[in-house]
């Protein structure tokens, strides 16, 4: 936690830095067009996920079922912790489901990843799965315990459950689920259990039932370096770039220039991928806005990998200094709905109405006030985080006393 | 009694010397006095009565201007003018007493001096307590009973201190009322702190069921409570302790907002959340008989 605040404060005062770097010298850039954002956002999306992710995972979890099969007293879980604005879920559904481990099959369960609408049917929802695939393998053979002449033998099936956020809610009742999962996980060492959670819903279901007491082997997803952003980013930024943000009278080279961006972007998203593609994508500028316009006007908008895009668009766009986002001015009120936000990574108004204790009507103008001054975005039904804004936000609620997760 | 020595037939020499020197300083007070004190006559007494009858007269003029332009003047300055009274009155007093002791005294340098003395003893006896307070005041930033933002309890009186000043704090009580204790409550009374100087209070709320309640699910019940609430600091510890009463069951959920600024919304969400849960579930409320005196403290 110390070192936590320490590099939270680096980062604080290196971006007070980069914000007086980013004091735009050519008063000519601007942002470019909110459809150019868009695509660019879902090039990104449509990426792989980091390749430092899926390495690291897969080592730990091969090396954990690995003992797990080789020692009967092993612990029988790992749980993939990563930050509430990070997609969890697909990271660990990209890293493992294709994966083999020695003789272990895994099988995913919820894949969906969504929260029931109905906060009585969270509990059953992830019961009845887990039911459901315990009742499928016993009846197919697979030992419920650890009793047969050669256990390890058969310790051969990995259960994955990409998500668990969405699978309780912080209300009375709320984690049932989380406390059957946590009970048949101790019951049922022949099966090894993954789980993908973010931070802050650890922590607070560590406060509420002690999960870490059965769910003891966590790891922290990996921190990306700036080299492993920029090659993550590369398939989307190479074809947009062709120069960066250049001062003319600098003498500064254009490799150093482009260290120190990516060195910017590094230390300012704390190594999160999701974060380091939104600061860059807020980073972009163009000296050319109406140009763009009008291409858009003309044409539908091309993919973010073509030609024309390349020749029309990217030759528009050039990228600044990263800074940070700043905060609106945060109520009592809003800092509890941001908090519940990051707990529950994403959700429902109706969901987060349930979770404050309060009616959805006294939730609605907060929500809108938020979404307007981009501090959450819509995904669907659900609200959740920004990106860019989680390290300043983690600072703000840190500040003011709440719980916070550890990532 | 100067007879009575000089014919007395075994009078002390030196004694007669000391009954000398105490006369002569009678004498003497006796004569300052009279420098002190101007003559007193009858124009004088006049003037004198004349002038408290105007003094009087303008201390109800002003009180009645006061209030007749503060009705009529923007509600933002309402309360200025009314505040300015005490000045005008105390102007009045003092322009009054001036002229009164100008009439009657002889203000030289000498009976001014002997006068601004005698004025000094009666005001220590009437500042003693204010002189005991600054101190106390002093003392208190050292022991520190109580500071800005503690929420105490003295002398009957709950809330969060607000305001640290030389003679005294002010509360802010849960009904918006402003408290002036003086720091020399802090010799006598006794100060209860509920958060020294931390941003959080312990906050306690009650439930009361009869005895054939389900002890088991109501407890889980008020953990799920405590822990569901957006108030409560995660971080600290969340406690159910029960007690038996003649009447019933008595459960106390102890936990801690993040801020005890918070603590009657956070009551007020925890009784709300649990309330909630028990009626769901069809757990019967308390039917307290009337006769009975309910204990809901300690």
């Amino acid at each position: 936690m110390a070192n936590a605040e320490i590099r939270s404060f680096i980062q604080q005062i290196q971006s007070w830095f980069s914000q007086a770097k980013a004091t735009n010298s050519d008063k000519e850039l601007s942002y470019p067009p909110s459809e150019v954002i868009l695509s660019l956002e879902g090039a990104i999306e449509e990426q792989p996920i980091p390749s430092t992710y899926q390495t690291k995972i897969r080592e730990v979890a091969t090396a954990k079922i690995g003992e797990w099969r080789s020692n009967l007293s092993a612990a029988n879980s790992l749980v993939i912790i990563g930050s509430p604005v990070e997609p969890i879920a697909r990271i660990v559904e990209e890293s493992l489901l294709n994966e083999k481990f020695e003789e272990v099959r895994v099988i995913a369960l919820l894949s969906e990843a969504k929260r029931p609408t109905q906060p009585s049917e969270i509990a059953p929802q992830l019961q009845n799965a887990i039911r459901e695939v315990l009742e499928e393998e016993n009846e197919s053979g697979h030992p419920k315990s650890d009793r047969s002449s050669d256990a390890r033998q058969d310790r051969q099936i990995a259960i994955v459950i990409p998500c668990l956020a969405q699978y309780f809610l912080r209300c009375i009742q709320g984690w049932e689920g989380i406390d059957f999962l946590q009970n048949k996980v101790v019951q049922n060492p022949s099966y090894f259990w993954i789980l993908g959670c973010n931070s802050w819903a650890w922590a607070f279901l560590d406060c509420v039932g002690q999960i870490s007491a059965y769910l003891e082997q966590v790891h922290l997803l990996p921190a990306l370096d700036r080299d492993n952003i920029q090659s993550w980013l590369a398939p989307v930024a190479d074809n947009v770039l062709s120069e960066l943000s250049e001062n003319e009278d600098s003498d500064i080279p254009k490799d150093r220039e482009s260290s120190v961006y990516w060195d910017g972007l590094e230390s300012l998203s704390s190594g999160m991928s999701s974060v380091a593609a939104q600061l860059w994508l807020q980073s972009l500028r163009t000296s050319s806005a109406d140009s763009i316009q009008d291409i858009l006007a003309q044409d539908n908008l091309t993919p973010v990998a073509s030609e024309q895009w390349r020749t029309e668009i990217a030759a528009h766009l050039q990228q600044s200094q990263p800074i940070l986002p700043s905060l609106p001015d945060l109520t009592t009120m809003d800092r509890y709905l941001l908090h519940s936000l990051l707990i529950h990574g994403k959700m429902t108004r109706s969901h987060l109405a349930l979770s404050l204790g309060e009616i959805e009507q006294h939730v609605r103008p907060r929500t809108q006030i938020l979404l307007r001054s981009g501090v959450i975005r819509q995904q669907g039904e659900c609200l959740a985080i920004h990106p860019a804004h989680y390290p300043r936000l983690k600072l703000e609620l840190n500040n003011n006393n709440f719980l916070v997760g550890d990532d | 009694m100067f007879l009575f020595v000089l014919f007395a037939p075994d009078t002390n020499p030196s004694e007669f010397l000391g009954i000398v020197s105490l006369l002569a300083q009678e004498n003497q007070g006796i004569n300052a006095a009279k420098d002190l004190l101007t003559d007193i006559t009858t124009q004088k007494l006049f003037k004198a009565i004349i002038s408290i009858l105007i003094t009087y007269a303008l201390l109800r003029g002003i009180q009645s201007l006061t209030d007749w332009i503060s009705e009529r003047v923007p509600r933002r300055f309402r309360l200025l003018i009314k505040q300015s009274l005490p000045f005008w009155k105390g102007l009045i007093l003092v322009i009054t007493l001036g002229y009164l002791l100008s009439l009657f005294l002889n203000l030289s340098q000498s009976n001014l001096f002997a006068l601004t003395g005698t004025i000094s003893v009666a005001l220590g006896f009437a500042f003693k307590d204010y002189v005991s307070s600054i101190i106390a005041g002093v003392v208190t930033l050292f022991e520190a009973p109580y500071r800005v933002g503690d929420r105490v309890t003295i002398d009957g009186e709950y809330g969060e201190v607000t305001g640290y000043g030389l003679r005294g704090i002010r509360l802010q009580t849960p009904d918006d009322n402003t408290v002036t204790i003086p720091h020399n409550k802090v010799w006598t009374d006794t100060i209860s702190n509920a958060n020294s100087g931390q941003l959080e209070a312990q906050v306690s709320t009650h439930f009361y069921f009869d005895r054939e309640i389900d002890i088991g699910l109501v407890m889980q019940i008020l953990y799920q409570a405590a822990y569901s609430s957006r108030y409560t600091q995660l971080k600290l510890p969340v406690v159910v302790r029960i007690s038996e009463k003649p009447w019933g069951i008595h459960f106390k959920l102890k936990s801690y907002p993040m801020d005890a600024r918070d603590e009657f919304a956070y009551i007020t969400d925890l009784t709300r959340r649990a309330r909630q849960s028990f009626q769901s579930r069809d757990l019967p409320s308390l039917q307290m008989p009337s006769y009975l005196d309910v204990d809901r403290g300690e």
